[in-house]
């Protein structure tokens, strides 16, 4: 009897979530990373109060020009105190066809941020890497555990 | 290699898939996990299957599923949990050490049947 794994992505490893921003194309310079969350912009420019009176605040932060879309907001990623990161999202750019989390951009972040975060678990473990292969939108990563 | 030291994980649509095994378990911490059902490695004999799978009802790691395990009798594999066939000789890539009848692959020794389980649902998650 064989049992198997079912694993849904949860955004806990800040410098994985930079290196999938990239992997989907992002250009690195312009992927804000603040220690201290730092403020998001609407599409103008104005500072957002979306769901804090005091004013949106992201630790990771792509902003409007770089987003990759006419009239975007700024794209954030908040730390939250359990050490996980939540995206931060406007309204207007949650629609399928921009950063809705069910859209295509949304879950190409994260295959891609999981792909980085599997490499990097297996990696620290001293799992030997035998390859990636893509088949009809599934990545397959396969790895030797060579721990005695 | 051991199959059970290769280990594979599936990507897509912002889940990874992958198979419960020691090697594996290192995954787990890296998000939200629940943990399904794979498959059987059962015995060939019609009259025993009931009888493995009932007596499996009562947990699988005490004495008696212990027990089941080393019936010595032909073992086949079934994948249905996860929508997979009854595995037949042309979804076994090496034929080694295989036992059997024209489609259903058996095999005697029934780890042998595990190894080749877990080869096949790492090819059948990738599908």
């Amino acid at each position: 009897m064989s049992e198997y794994h079912l694993q849904t992505t949860e955004f806990n490893d800040e410098g994985c979530l930079v290196d999938a921003l990239v992997d989907i194309g992002y250009d690195r310079k312009n992927i804000e990373v603040h220690e201290e969350a730092t403020q998001l912009r609407d599409y103008v420019g104005r500072a957002t109060h979306y769901t804090d009176k005091a004013g949106d605040k992201a630790n990771i932060i792509i902003r409007r020009q770089h987003v990759g879309y006419s009239a975007a907001n700024d794209l954030g990623f908040k730390r939250n105190p359990d050490g996980t990161m939540s995206a931060f999202i406007s309204q207007y750019d949650s629609g399928s066809a921009h950063w809705g989390v069910t859209g295509d951009r949304f879950l190409k972040l994260k295959d891609a941020y999981i792909e980085r975060k599997t490499m990097k678990t297996a990696a620290k473990q001293g799992f030997k890497f035998l390859g990636k292969k893509v088949v009809n939108g599934k990545t397959r990563l396969q790895f030797l555990d060579t721990r005695a | 290699m051991s199959s059970d030291k290769v280990v594979s994980v599936v990507i897509e649509n912002g889940t990874l898939t992958f198979l419960a095994t020691d090697s594996a378990d290192i995954f787990l911490e890296q998000g939200k996990t629940i943990t399904r059902r794979a498959s059987h490695v059962e015995p060939a004999t019609i009259w025993l299957r009931p009888l493995f799978h009932f007596l499996r009802l009562f947990g699988n790691k005490n004495k008696i599923a212990e027990w089941t395990r080393h019936w010595p009798y032909l073992w086949r594999v079934n994948t249905r949990p996860v929508g997979g066939p009854i595995l037949t000789w042309a979804d076994i890539p090496s034929g080694d050490g295989l036992v059997g009848v024209p489609d259903i692959a058996l095999w005697r020794n029934r780890q042998d049947a595990i190894d080749a389980e877990i080869k096949f649902l790492n090819e059948w998650f990738a599908r």
